[in-house]
């Protein structure tokens, strides 16, 4: 709980403003869907503008942050105040029931209960579907915030039932500039800020070093698909495979593949924003080479692999189908 | 908490103000009059488009005291009994949350006793399609032949989940999406009502953004009023809905017929910018080429029409498109739709996507040749081909002897002053002619040239494998829009290529770029001295003539540093 209104209001402008003139004008519906992709500060912002509803000593700026409602909000102490996060994958059809239970209850203080759902698209379906009674008629003061990254994979009907809110997806500069202030070389850091923060429970600012070392390792086998392609195959035993070890390294490294040649279109078109800046003599002659077609066909062909990666394709056989592609037509 | 959102402040009372069912309310209605009401319904259709509101009606109809009656009179003790829930005949069940045997049973227990209030019990079994089919089975007996005093009343959003022999033993009612024009007349009336304002275009936008869910356009309009200052803007309304303008995608689809992926792609960048969804984006863009499809082919049916309005920017790129290339790209975004469900890049996704839009005109274009290939034209080909082959057969003949004696002659005699000093001149005869293309060169053309260039390798790769090793190293350095000159990082390359493929270039690149573009060659780094002294020139353009000169000055150098001094015979021309 970092971040605090100002820096929230600075990165999520539309939202605040919708969210701050729905309060001030006592128009809050009682449901609110907040989608948005992961590290866009949904759950900050959820609680902030709890603490705003709650808070004693509010002014028009927001929530005072140290009265007694917000401490309490801050520690995830209120009693008036629920969390429901999945347990194990998915969020249980007991435990929305539970949350029904609790709020027939009358509240602990007088006024508005509130429940946050987070990951709401992870609900299971009978989950989901008794939600729906629930949100759309609550029998006290209610006001349910549901987070998610993915709302089309959520209910219509709950969506229908709520107001959407979209976050922006936080900006690149800004999170290649984060990194960088924690000290990772800016050739990371260009990497990290378009990778997910977590990945397997696990922060990705932790791997640096691993990412380095995919770095120079997807620079190496590019050439060789491209210059060298008797060379490939081996590449991708000796050394590829031993470091992208299980599914989910595959799946960052077929990103960093991704990125590349991302990257020599972005060079075509005469972008900035690179993720590999200091390689741009190799970008632009791979610029040269392949046409707008060609690239386009290639980034298709590494999301598919990266499709099948999902469906549970053994991976050596997967890459090198993937590189035997890749080299065609250079 | 006094706020209560508006589609629930304004959830309709009578049948009459359910909108856009007038094949349901009709049928209801009549029913109701004539007392011919069935003991069991099953509501089926997509969400906000009537079901329980309409249940609901019904369990008031049925039980009002003015009863037979077309509408509930929602004055009457029972009537407001069962809108306040104090009625305990009107049993609302949430069937999501109770979807067991058990609470079936209950409900089979408690059928047999009579009302206490009201004439009717009603049971309102929403999100029915979520019962176990051990419920459901349950259901079966009672629901066929429940006691005279019972009527139940199913609503669902996913009909297809309800085994048929629940079906066949209800009146099933299938409620379908609002239409555009029914959902704006239900939000001005609202509007009204309430004495707020907004735009007619608003309205409009947040209709479409619906997709006929009634429940959807107020909650819309609720967020819209929260956020609006005054009155409602367009603005406001694509703020909270994540949809992009009209003419955004005017542009858009603008970009994507004239080829231009430059414009297509800053679109992309621009949309992500502004938080908004790409999804969302595919999706509007999918339903304006529909309409323009539908334009093109009707243009008087107005109300299939649901997302463009029609204005000039709309008719001018209608009249621009064809059918066939409107085909392949609401193909394309279809697919690219349903992938981007699964995808964690939609940004890349969709720059992809619309980068292979961009190209769906030129992929076409064999296609449209090969339909034209005719015999006629087949044999004419052969013929063409075969004079060709003869021509070469020619050329061969003819200059061997000449290029043999060539051979022998500059094997015989060392290497003459006077050949050297023709072959700098040549080369600086080159630098002369490169000078001039500088002068004349854009960026747009070498911008052109760059695009095409992967093109003209596979073209002359096709003509000839040596000839695309040789040109392997080679850059396009700058052109002028008739020439295009090549810098080479090896001497070697550069004569092989200026000498044996001069020709194939020559007509690769001209067929790429569809126009005639000659071919001069060069090395890296004198060009690189070359565009020194250029910029050189550039800086001390308006300056003595003499400067001019200088320009020249370090080729010469170059040339003396490679041969020496005493072969260098510098030579003026002017050209």
């Amino acid at each position: 709980m970092s971040m605090t209104w100002e820096e929230i209001k600075t990165e999520q402008p539309t939202v605040m403003a919708i969210l701050k003139r729905s309060i001030d004008k006592n128009r809050l519906a009682h449901a609110y869907v907040f989608e948005g992709r992961r590290g866009s500060g949904k759950k900050k912002a959820a609680f902030l503008i709890i603490q705003y509803l709650f808070c004693l000593d509010k002014d028009t700026n927001g929530p005072c942050g140290k009265c007694r409602d917000c401490k309490r909000i801050q520690h995830g102490n209120h009693p008036d105040v629920m969390l429901v996060e999945r347990e194990g994958t998915t969020i249980k059809k007991a435990q929305v029931e539970s949350l029904q239970k609790e709020f027939t209850y009358r509240g602990m203080e007088p006024g508005l209960k509130v429940y946050v759902v987070n990951e709401a698209d992870k609900m299971t379906a009978s989950a989901a579907n008794s939600l729906l009674k629930f949100l759309e008629e609550p029998e006290s003061p209610t006001l349910a915030l549901l987070l998610t990254e993915n709302i089309h994979s959520m209910l219509d009907t709950i969506v229908s039932r709520s107001q959407k809110v979209t976050f922006a997806p936080p900006s690149l500069e800004k999170r290649t500039a984060m990194y960088e202030e924690q000290g990772i070389s800016s050739a990371a850091s260009s990497l990290l800020a378009r990778l997910p923060d977590q990945w397997g429970g696990e922060e990705l600012s932790e791997k640096k070093e691993w990412i380095v070392h995919g770095r120079s390792l997807v620079i190496q086998l590019l050439e060789e698909v491209h210059h060298r392609p008797q060379q490939t195959l081996l590449t991708l035993q000796e050394k590829w495979l031993p470091h992208f070890k299980d599914r989910e390294e595959l799946d960052i490294g077929l990103d960093l593949l991704l990125f590349w040649y991302r990257d020599i279109l972005a060079v075509k078109q005469g972008q900035e924003d690179l993720a590999y800046p200091d390689q741009i003599k190799k970008l632009e002659q791979g610029a040269l080479q392949m046409s707008e077609t060609v690239i386009s066909q290639r980034v298709q062909w590494i999301l598919h692999a990266k499709r099948r990666l999902r469906a549970n394709v053994n991976a050596q056989l997967l890459m090198e189908h993937l590189l035997l592609r890749l080299q065609e037509g250079s | 908490m006094s706020y209560k959102a508006l589609y629930r402040v304004w959830r309709p009372q009578t049948l009459e103000d359910v909108t856009g069912q007038k094949h349901i309310t009709r049928t209801l209605q009549n029913a109701l009059v004539q007392e011919k009401f069935s003991h069991a319904y099953l509501f089926s259709g997509p969400r906000g488009t009537g079901k329980t509101s309409a249940a609901k009606i019904i369990a008031k109809a049925v039980n009002c005291e003015k009863a037979p009656v077309k509408e509930p009179c929602n004055t009457c003790r029972s009537c407001q009994g069962i809108t306040d829930g104090s009625v305990v005949d009107v049993i609302e069940i949430d069937a999501a949350s109770n979807n067991g045997v058990d609470e079936i049973r209950y409900i089979r227990e408690n059928v047999i006793a009579a009302p206490r209030d009201v004439r009717y019990k009603v049971y309102i079994i929403d999100e029915v399609h979520m019962l176990s089919t051990g419920a459901f089975n349950a259901l079966l007996k009672t629901l066929e032949e429940p006691p005279r005093h019972v009527i139940f009343i199913l609503a669902t959003t996913e009909p297809h989940k309800i085994p048929l022999t629940i079906i066949s033993r209800c009146q099933r009612f299938d409620f379908k999406r609002i239409g555009t024009e029914e959902l704006v007349a239900r939000m001005t009336y609202i509007l009204e009502q309430q004495g707020w304002q907004a735009e007619e275009e608003a309205l409009y936008l947040i209709a479409r953004a619906a997709e006929g869910g009634m429940r959807d356009a107020l909650s819309l309009l609720d967020q819209a009023v929260s956020f609006a200052e005054e009155k409602i803007s367009a603005d406001d309304v694509l703020l909270i809905t994540g949809t992009v303008s009209q003419r955004f995608l005017t542009r858009v689809v603008y970009a994507l017929k004239e080829t231009d992926t430059t414009a297509a792609i800053e679109a992309a960048d621009s949309l992500i910018q502004e938080g908004k969804d790409p999804l969302q984006f595919v999706e509007d863009l999918l339903y304006y080429l529909r309409d323009m499809l539908l334009y093109k082919t009707a243009p008087e049916l107005d109300e299939v029409r649901n997302r463009v309005t029609i204005d000039d920017a709309f008719r001018g790129l209608a009249s621009q498109t064809e059918k066939d290339w409107l085909y392949d790209i609401i193909h394309q975004l279809n697919e690219c739709h349903q992938d981007m469900k699964r995808t964690n890049h939609p940004k890349i996704l969709l720059e992809m996507a619309l980068i292979a839009m961009c190209h769906a005109n030129e992929n076409r274009l064999p296609d449209v040749e090969k339909g034209i290939s005719s015999p006629d034209i087949q044999e004419l080909q052969q013929k063409v081909a075969d004079l060709e082959k003869e021509l070469k057969a020619w050329k061969r003949n003819a200059p061997s002897g000449k290029e043999s004696s060539v051979a022998s002659s500059t094997q015989s005699s060392p290497v003459s002053r006077e050949k050297v000093s023709r072959k700098i001149s040549a080369t600086l005869g080159e630098n002369q002619k490169i000078n001039e293309v500088m002068n004349a060169a854009t960026k747009t053309e070498l911008q052109l040239i760059k695009d095409k260039w992967a093109d003209v390798m596979q073209q002359v790769k096709r003509e000839s494998v040596p000839a695309h090793a040789w040109l392997s190293d080679a850059k396009p350095a700058v052109s002028d829009g008739e020439t295009v000159v090549l810098a080479f990082q090896n001497e070697m390359h550069r004569s092989m290529v200026d000498t044996k493929f001069h020709g194939i270039v020559d007509t690769a690149l001209s067929e790429a770029c569809g126009k005639p573009l000659q071919l001069v060659t060069i090395l890296t780094d004198q060009w690189e001295k070359i565009k020194e002294a250029y910029k050189k020139k550039q800086e001390a353009s308006g300056e003595l003539a003499a400067e001019e000169k200088k320009g020249d000055d370090p080729i010469v150098d170059e040339a003396i540093k490679l041969v020496g001094k005493e072969l260098v015979e510098i030579i003026e021309e002017n050209q």
